[in-house]
């Protein structure tokens, strides 16, 4: 049928020229029409876990969109010099690059802290606190804090405290304003005059809101330029400024991809010469490589007409993975030199294994329809059309113009013969044997490659990077890298009264300071009403008249007037107002409630940070009991793309195995040619884990991708060489099959070049593969066939 | 009607009488009125020149020692809180506030440094200003004061000149803040200008705290560990 075909149009060439431009035409003008999305979740599971739910609300985490900005002073330049060049320098960033600017609890919330800090006992104090009251009523205790106030009063700065001494002798505020530091994000930031300020007090911190999105490349690169600018013009000379933000790493990644494509293309379009060159010299050979561009727009149209939108990330991949039709027009073009033969013939002769190739290239994709990432799922429903309509073009339209004309590459019988001679006796048993020891070694060390799913893993941190996130980490204490769990309600009453729950479990598996919440210092109504009642319990007359009386006793004696103490007492019984979220936004928190406060119109959610580490495995049973709590760690969420991924991967292997071999039998229908074909296959992902896992690298997404390509080049390579070995196809196999694999390492094992993690591990990927699998292809395969005329003989 | 008539001239009488006793005080207040307002014209117009000479006369001042009198009128008390101790100053910005009577208790700052000590409180406890807030405003005031850093207190209060000679100065804060806590500041200078020899902290609610600087000496060597 296929030399029919071939000569139908044989005589019509125009005409299917216009119909295939025209069929082209139209899939690049529906691709051009289809919406994109960017969405990074498409690398995220999206079955049977959460992981693109997590994912979402990590990115709520209070500094993941923000820019970290440090500020350190060198060893002569004083803390208030440092405050000066931080307001200066907030003063200077504007909108629209920067929206917000904050330094630290806004100053000027003095007098409502104080209040806080002595009027607010009833709302907040609890049972766990009536030890410390109980203990400060003894009237040795007594005397020694009333003495304390005397000596305090008597300091040069006792005016200062005098409000705050008077109101609360018996320092209860001991027992409220440790509650201030759970709002603080930042593990070991102090405040002082409103600024966040390092342990050692050398350093300070600005966090800039901007609306510029981290995926933004241009856009980052203009806020990080406004950024340099307005430093150079505003803080003086003694004064670090570092920042840290997703927006270094977009413009550090999407800079080394620039550079490494200059390098990438570069080498891959002279080893791409070279091959030309080197193996087909041929103006019309150029057609083969012009067949996955072609199909690129059509396929991603047909894949956009299913799937609604299509992914740059499918589009990205898309166009690398095409790459492997590349070699169908290589064998028809090294088979079409042969001028002996009519081309009718020769393509009829190759129908069947160019549709074995292109069958059990889709065989492999299919087995990705099946995976749990949306992306993979996309990827691969692409890539099967792209592979189709290539298999089409291949059969039906390119033979028509790589048609040789000028000689014969008819290869003569007897070298053929002195080919085959290499592959016999004992020469073939070396090759096997030396082949069967390296993948033995490979298998034994491919065992020791893990799968990592974290997307940072793939992101290129340079060492300024690095260096500058373990900085921040020693300087300031855990701030980026904590866990999350929100707390929701219908109302900001119901969010409050589930992070209260939250906190209570939370007290028990962390201490106090590594827990960053609002539930200290903005409990419930309910809470606040429950903590009320307790502390009436607790003040009956008797113990208040007692109270009244050691104060009274103990203050006569070191001059006190008889009313100095009366408003500590007077507070002890009244009722304070409920503490309430506007109270601590008028006290200058603003920043750090928008931080813990999400609202919408049918929720509120309430964040604390944890630290993301043992502990929370007991905390995430408790926490699915608390209604409306969700706990989300980062090395959980990272555990649970890297266990998908590697589930992806052996399903993966599996199916597409399965698929592949069931192909390969419907089409071969003999077992030792069919598990012949796979041979490829095999060494090529043996060569990948066996090399990357005794250099100790890891199995990332990127990978997975690449691997699907060296199941289909292998797969290829071997169902054409069997035909040539077995099947008495075209001598030019073995060339078509050499080119085919240098052509694939030109244009994507060049990539290893690359410093990107992402393109590295592409490059890396096919490299190995390719590598493992074009010797098998050219030499085992000859020989194990080889071996096998021995033993028929 | 005579009795009518007698009222008239006796009313008249006292209404005359009065109109010269009031037109009397009238121009006697206008007359001391103008002389007041004159002076304020002098004092805020002697302002500047007194603080550029304050500020010239303590830039020659590198140390200063003297004994202190602190006394604290605080409702909180029924008597005056009266305390004896002694002041130290190095710069550009050390000094020492020690109290030695009723109770031994003192503090040295030196740059962003500190140590406080207590009767019954053993060993010195050292602080950072940073973690001080109190503290921290105290340090900053004593500099300013002692340095006569006009610069800074300019920013920080509004400030009259009551009195010339010695020169004596009223510093109302600017900010709602500092105006929460104290009224006003009067701080009195040496007769040659070059150091502080009375503060009085007058607090919002009436009470005020006066500080007297007597025995003072002037760039003497400091013991060595006057401030560690």
């Amino acid at each position: 049928m296929i030399e029919r075909l071939h000569l139908v149009f044989a005589s019509r060439r125009r005409l299917l020229v216009g119909i295939v431009l025209l069929l082209l035409a139209g899939g690049w003008l529906a691709f051009s029409r289809l919406p994109f999305t960017t969405d990074v979740a498409a690398l995220l599971p999206d079955r049977g876990n959460r992981a693109v739910a997590d994912f979402h609300l990590l990115a709520k985490a209070p500094l993941a969109r923000r820019v970290v900005l440090r500020l350190r002073a060198d060893s002569g330049v004083g803390q208030s010099e440092l405050f000066k060049a931080a307001e200066e320098l907030a003063a200077g960033l504007n909108p629209p690059l920067f929206t917000r600017v904050v330094s630290g609890p806004a100053a000027g919330g003095e007098s409502a802290l104080l209040s806080f800090a002595v009027s607010q006992w009833a709302n907040l104090l609890n049972d766990s606190d009536y030890d410390f009251i109980r203990a400060s009523l003894a009237p040795d205790r007594i005397e020694k804090a009333l003495r304390s106030a005397y000596l305090k009063l008597l300091q040069p700065t006792g005016f200062l405290q005098k409000e705050m001494i008077l109101a609360d002798p018996l320092e209860f505020r001991n027992l409220v304003f440790p509650r201030l530091a759970s709002l603080n994000p930042i593990g070991r930031a102090r405040v002082v005059d409103g600024h966040f300020l390092s342990e050692d007090g050398r350093e300070t911190m600005l966090l800039l809101e901007t609306p510029i999105e981290i995926t933004d490349f241009k856009g980052s690169q203009r806020l990080l330029a406004e950024l340099d600018r307005v430093v150079k013009d505003v803080v003086p000379p003694g004064i670090k400024v570092m920042p840290l933000s997703g927006h270094l790493y977009t413009v550090a990644n999407a800079t080394a991809i620039q550079r490494d494509m200059v390098v990438v293309v570069s080498a891959s379009l002279v080893s791409l010469v070279l091959i030309f060159m080197l193996f087909m010299r041929r103006r019309r050979a150029l057609l083969v490589f012009l067949l996955p561009v072609a199909i690129l727009g059509p396929a991603l149209a047909l894949t956009g007409l299913i799937e609604g939108s299509i992914s740059a990330i499918t589009i990205g991949f898309g166009a690398v993975l095409l790459g492997v039709t590349i070699d169908y027009g290589l064998h028809l073009y090294f088979s079409l030199q042969n001028c002996e033969k009519r081309p009718g013939l020769i393509v009829a002769a190759l129908a069947a294994p160019l549709s074995g190739a292109g069958l059990t290239t889709i065989g492999a994709f299919a087995a990705q329809l099946f995976s749990t990432l949306p992306g993979q799922r996309q990827l691969a429903l692409f890539a099967i059309f792209g592979v189709f309509l290539a298999l089409i073009l291949s059969l039906l339209v390119l033979p028509h113009f790589l048609r040789g004309e000028e000689e014969s590459t008819e290869i003569s019988p007897s070298l053929l013969k002195k080919r085959e001679l290499r592959y016999r006796g004992r020469s073939a048993w070396v090759i096997v044997m030396v082949w069967a020891l390296f993948l033995g070694l490979a298998a034994w060390q491919a065992v020791k490659v893990q799968c990592v799913g974290d997307l940072r893993e793939v992101n290129l941190v340079s060492p300024s990077l690095r260096a500058a996130e373990n900085d921040l980490k020693s300087v300031w204490g855990e701030v980026r890298g904590r866990a999350l769990i929100f707390a929701q309600g219908r109302n900001l009453e119901e969010a409050l009264q589930a992070n209260d729950q939250l906190y209570s479990v939370l007290r028990r598996e962390f201490a106090l300071s590594e827990i960053v919440s609002l539930a200290p210092v903005l409990p419930s109504f309910q809470s606040q009403r429950n903590n009320r009642w307790g502390w009436q319990d607790f003040w009956t007359p008797e113990r208040l008249s007692e109270l009244r009386r050691k104060i009274s006793d103990s203050s006569r004696k070191l001059g006190f007037s008889e009313s100095a103490f009366a408003p500590f007492t007077k507070a002890l019984i009244s009722e304070p107002p409920f503490l309430t979220e506007s109270f601590w936004r008028q006290a200058g928190f603003s920043p750090l409630l928008d931080a813990s406060i999400e609202k919408d119109s049918e929720s509120v959610t309430i964040l604390t940070l944890v630290p993301d580490q043992p502990p929370l495995e007991a905390v995430f049973t408790a926490c699915e009991q608390i209604p409306g709590v969700r706990l989300v760690s980062p090395q959980a969420f990272s555990r649970v793309v890297s266990a998908a991924i590697a589930k992806d991967l052996r399903q993966f292997i599996v199916l597409a195995l399965i698929f592949v071999a069931l192909i390969l039998l419907a089409l071969l229908r003999n077992l030792y040619q069919v598990l012949l074909a796979l041979l490829p296959v095999a060494a090529g992902l043996l060569s990948m884990f066996g090399i990357m896992g005794a250099l100790g690298l890891s199995f990332n997404l990127f990978n997975l991708v690449a691997a699907i390509l060296i199941i289909g080049l292998g797969v290829d390579y071997g169902i054409f060489m069997v035909y040539r070995l077995f099947r008495g196809s075209d001598a030019a196999t073995e060339r078509a099959v050499l080119v085919s694999g240098l052509t694939t390492l030109a244009g994507f094992g060049v990539l290893i070049l690359a410093r990107h993690p992402a393109l590295n591990s592409i490059g890396l990927t096919v490299l190995l593969g390719v590598g493992g699998a074009l010797p098998t292809v050219l030499w085992v395969l000859p020989a194990l066939a080889g071996l096998k005329r021995d033993e028929i003989r | 009607m005579k009795i009518f008539r007698s009222l008239f001239k006796r009313g008249g009488l006292i209404f005359l009488l009065l109109s010269l006793i009031f037109g009397s005080i009238a121009v006697a207040a206008e007359v001391s009125g103008r002389r007041v307002e004159a002076e304020k014209k002098e004092i805020v117009n002697s302002l500047e020149p007194t603080l550029k000479r304050i500020r010239e006369a303590a830039s020659g001042v590198e140390t200063i020692t003297s004994t202190m009198v602190q006394e604290k009128y605080l409702k909180a008390f029924a008597e005056v809180l009266k305390a004896h101790g002694r002041f130290a100053f190095e710069r550009p910005d050390c000094w020492r506030w020690e109290l030695l009577e009723p109770v031994i208790s003192g503090l040295s700052v030196c740059g962003d440094k500190g140590r406080r000590w207590h009767e019954k409180g053993g060993q010195p406890q050292s602080f950072t200003l940073a973690d001080e807030p109190w503290l921290r405003h105290f340090a900053t005031q004593v500099t300013a004061w002692t340095t006569a850093d006009f610069g800074y207190l300019k920013k920080q209060y509004a400030i009259v000149l009551l009195k010339s000679e010695p020169p004596s100065l009223e510093l109302t804060p600017r900010e709602a803040a500092a105006r929460s806590l104290i009224a006003s500041l009067e701080i009195t200078f040496s007769v040659d200008y070059r150091y502080v020899t009375s503060i009085i902290i007058r607090e919002v609610d009436g009470d005020y705290t006066a500080i007297s600087f007597l025995d003072v000496n002037i760039n003497q060597p400091l013991p060595e560990d006057s401030f560690r």
